[in-house]
C-alpha cells in the first residue's frame, strides 16, 4: 500500500470513528439512569473548566489552582444576575467571563512572573482568598446560605431543565472548546506556545513576548472557567461557597493531570474519572477517599501521560501495526 | 552599534561581570574570548536580556535597553545564537523558522532583509527537510538552524555565542563561510569563540576576559598577529589551536 492510500485509508477510518463516537454521544442518555446522565453532565462541566488547567499545564508550564476560583466567580456572576438583577442570562454569562478576565489580567501579571513550586502555591493562594471572599461577601454571593432559584437557561423556548436536556447543552459547548483549544494548539500562537515551553530562552530572544503570552493564556482559562460555573449554576440552580473551596481547584488540576497535560481530548477522559470515580466509589462506604486516592496513584504510575497519552500512543500503535515507535501525544 | 559600560551582572545576587565596558562599531566584528568561566556566556545572556543587569549600562545606537525583555532587544535588532542551541526540539524545522520570522516582520526598516528563501540559500541542506523535528538533525545541522533562525529576525547584530563548540572542522568551516558572507554584508557581529584561531578569522578586534573583568583589548593589528594568539591560547585557554 502507498503512503498516500495508507494515508487515505487513516483519514477514512478517523472519520468513521468520529461518526460512531458523535452517534454514541447522541444516543447515550436515552440508555442511562437519570443519576447517570447526571454524572456526565458535571463531566461535561468540569471538562470545560479543566480544558483551562490543562493547555496552562501542558503548553505553558503554568500549575494553576486558581481555576475554582475563577469557576465561582462566573457562577456567581450569573446567580446574582439573574436573580438580585434580573439581567437575562447571556449578559450574566459573559459578565461572569469578563470579571475573571479582568481579575486573572490583575493577578496574572505579577503572579506569572513566578514559577516552579512558588507560582503553584502562588495560584493556591489565589484559590484560598477566593473562596474566602465568597464566603465574606455575603451581600452577592450569600456568604454560607448560597443564592438558590437560578433560572435554566432557555434556547427558543426550550428550556434545559432536566439533566438529559443539559446534556445536549453542556456537550456541544465543551466539544466546541476542545475544539477552539485544539485550533488555537495549531495556530502561529500555538507554535510559540510550543516553543516557549521547549526552550524558554531561545523563545525569549527569538522575539516572543513570553511574558504578555502567558498571561494571555491565563486570562483566557479564567474566562473559560468562568463560562463551566455559569453551566453549573444554571444546572444546580442553587450555589453556595461549598462548591468553590480548595478541593474543587484539586479537582480541576487532577483533571488536567489524568487526562493528560499534552491531550486536549484526554481532559473528557480526566473529567469523567473525577466526577464518575468518587461518586460510584462513594457507594462502597466510608472508605471511598482512601479508594479513590488508590485509583489516583495507580492512574498516575501506569499512565505517567495521562488518559490522554495512553490512547495516542494506542492509536499510534494500531495505525502502524506496532512498527513504528509511540508518537508524543501532541493534543 | 553596541555598547556596555560598568556593566555588572551575574546570577542571584552573585555577580559574575564586573564594569565591563565593551564597544561593537557599525558593521564591525568583534570577539570575546577567555577561559571557562570567565563570564563570556553571562555576558551573552545579559545583552541579550535573559539576564538582569547589576549595574552599568548598555546601549544599542546611543538608546539605553538595560530595562528592556529580550523580545524588546529582538525587535530592536539584536539577534542572538545561544550556546547549546536551543532549539524548539519537537517542532519542525519549518516552524522553528517561521517563529522567527513572524518576529522579524515586525521589523518593517531593517537594514538586512533576510527573507525566507535567503537564509534557505544560506543553508543548502534544510531543502526538503522543511517537516522534519529539528531534534533529528546532526549537531553542525541544529548550529545552522539557530543561525537561519537569528538572522530571519533580521538583526543588525548577530551574537554568536560558542558556535564552533563540539563541531567536526569541516561543520566548523561551514559556519565559518557562513560568519564571513555576513561580514561581507556589513552585519555587525558579536562573536564568543573558545577555538581562537576562528575567532581570530572571523573577528576584527577582540576584548580578552578573565574572571569576569576586560583584562585585555586587541586592535586589528595585534589580534591578527600569530604570536598574539599563540600567548592567547597559552595563557588563557591552555591549548595552541
Amino acid at each position: 500500500m502507498t503512503a498516500l492510500a495508507r494515508s487515505a485509508t487513516a483519514h477514512l477510518w478517523t472519520g468513521m470513528l468520529m461518526v460512531a463516537v458523535l452517534l454514541v454521544w447522541v444516543a447515550l442518555p436515552w440508555f442511562l439512569s437519570r443519576s447517570a446522565i447526571d454524572i456526565l453532565v458535571f463531566t461535561g462541566i468540569y471538562t470545560i473548566a479543566g480544558l483551562g488547567v490543562s493547555f496552562l499545564l501542558g503548553q505553558c508550564g503554568i500549575v494553576s489552582l486558581a481555576q475554582s476560583g475563577f469557576y465561582g466567580i462566573g457562577a456567581y456572576a450569573t446567580a446574582y444576575g439573574t436573580t438580585v438583577l434580573g439581567l437575562p442570562i447571556p449578559v450574566c454569562i459573559v459578565l461572569g467571563m469578563l470579571v475573571s478576565a479582568v481579575i486573572a489580567a490583575a493577578v496574572g501579571v505579577p503572579v506569572l512572573r513566578l514559577s516552579g513550586h512558588f507560582l503553584a502555591l502562588a495560584t493556591l493562594a489565589l484559590a484560598i482568598i477566593a473562596h474566602v471572599l465568597f464566603l465574606e461577601l455575603e451581600w452577592i454571593t450569600g456568604g454560607t446560605l448560597g443564592i438558590g432559584g437560578i433560572p435554566r437557561i432557555s434556547l427558543f423556548g426550550f428550556t434545559f431543565a432536566t439533566p438529559f436536556r443539559f446534556y445536549y447543552l453542556v456537550w456541544p459547548s465543551a466539544f466546541a472548546l476542545l475544539l477552539a483549544y485544539s485550533l488555537l494548539l495549531r495556530s502561529r500562537t500555538g507554535i510559540a506556545l510550543r516553543a516557549m515551553r521547549d526552550a524558554p530562552a531561545a523563545a525569549a530572544v527569538a522575539g516572543i513576548p513570553i511574558a504578555s503570552l502567558k498571561v494571555r493564556i491565563f486570562v483566557l482559562s479564567a474566562a473559560v472557567g468562568a463560562f463551566a460555573g455559569s453551566l453549573f449554576a444554571h444546572y444546580v440552580s442553587f450555589i453556595s461557597v461549598d462548591s468553590f473551596a480548595i478541593d474543587r481547584a484539586i479537582g480541576f488540576l487532577l483533571i488536567a493531570v489524568l487526562g493528560g497535560v499534552r491531550s486536549i481530548p484526554g481532559t473528557i477522559a480526566g473529567a469523567l474519572f473525577v466526577t464518575a470515580a468518587p461518586n460510584y466509589l462513594s457507594r462502597l462506604g466510608d472508605i471511598h477517599p482512601l479508594l479513590f486516592a488508590l485509583a489516583l496513584i495507580v492512574a498516575v504510575i501506569f499512565l505517567p501521560g495521562g488518559f490522554g497519552g495512553f490512547m495516542a500512543n494506542l492509536g499510534a500503535k494500531l495505525s502502524s501495526g506496532g512498527r513504528r515507535p509511540s508518537a508524543p501525544a501532541g493534543g | 552599534m553596541l555598547a556596555t559600560r560598568r556593566l555588572t551582572a551575574g546570577y542571584g545576587t552573585v555577580p559574575v561581570l564586573f564594569d565591563v565596558d565593551l564597544d561593537v562599531g557599525d558593521g564591525e566584528s568583534v570577539a570575546i574570548v577567555g577561559a571557562n568561566g570567565a563570564g563570556k556566556s553571562t555576558l551573552v545572556r545579559t545583552i541579550c536580556g535573559l539576564l538582569r543587569v547589576m549595574g552599568g549600562e548598555i546601549t544599542k545606537d546611543g538608546r539605553a535597553i538595560q530595562s528592556e525583555p529580550p523580545y524588546r532587544r529582538a525587535e530592536l535588532g539584536i539577534a542572538v545564537v545561544l550556546e547549546g542551541r536551543h532549539l524548539f526540539d519537537e517542532l519542525s524545522l519549518e516552524s522553528n523558522l517561521r517563529i522567527a520570522e513572524a518576529q522579524g516582520r515586525k521589523r518593517r526598516e531593517a537594514r538586512f532583509d533576510f527573507r525566507f528563501d535567503e537564509v534557505l540559500e544560506l543553508f543548502p541542506f534544510m531543502k526538503g527537510r522543511m517537516s522534519a523535528p529539528v531534534g533529528v538533525f546532526s549537531g553542525g545541522e541544529q548550529q545552522m538552524v539557530a543561525v537561519a533562525r537569528a538572522l530571519l529576525l533580521k538583526p543588525e547584530l548577530l551574537i554568536l555565542d560558542e558556535p564552533s563548540t563540539g563541531l567536526a572542522p569541516k561543520v566548523v568551516r561551514e559556519i565559518v563561510g557562513v560568519i564571513q558572507a555576513l561580514r561581507k554584508k556589513g552585519m555587525s557581529l558579536l562573536l564568543i569563540e573558545q577555538h581562537i584561531a576562528v575567532a581570530a578569522e572571523c573577528s576584527d578586534r577582540a576584548y580578552v576576559l578573565s574572571l569576569g573583568k576586560v583584562v585585555q583589548q586587541l586592535d586589528q593589528h595585534s589580534w591578527h598577529l600569530p604570536s598574539t594568539t599563540d600567548a592567547l591560547a597559552r595563557a588563557y585557554l591552555g591549548n595552541r589551536t
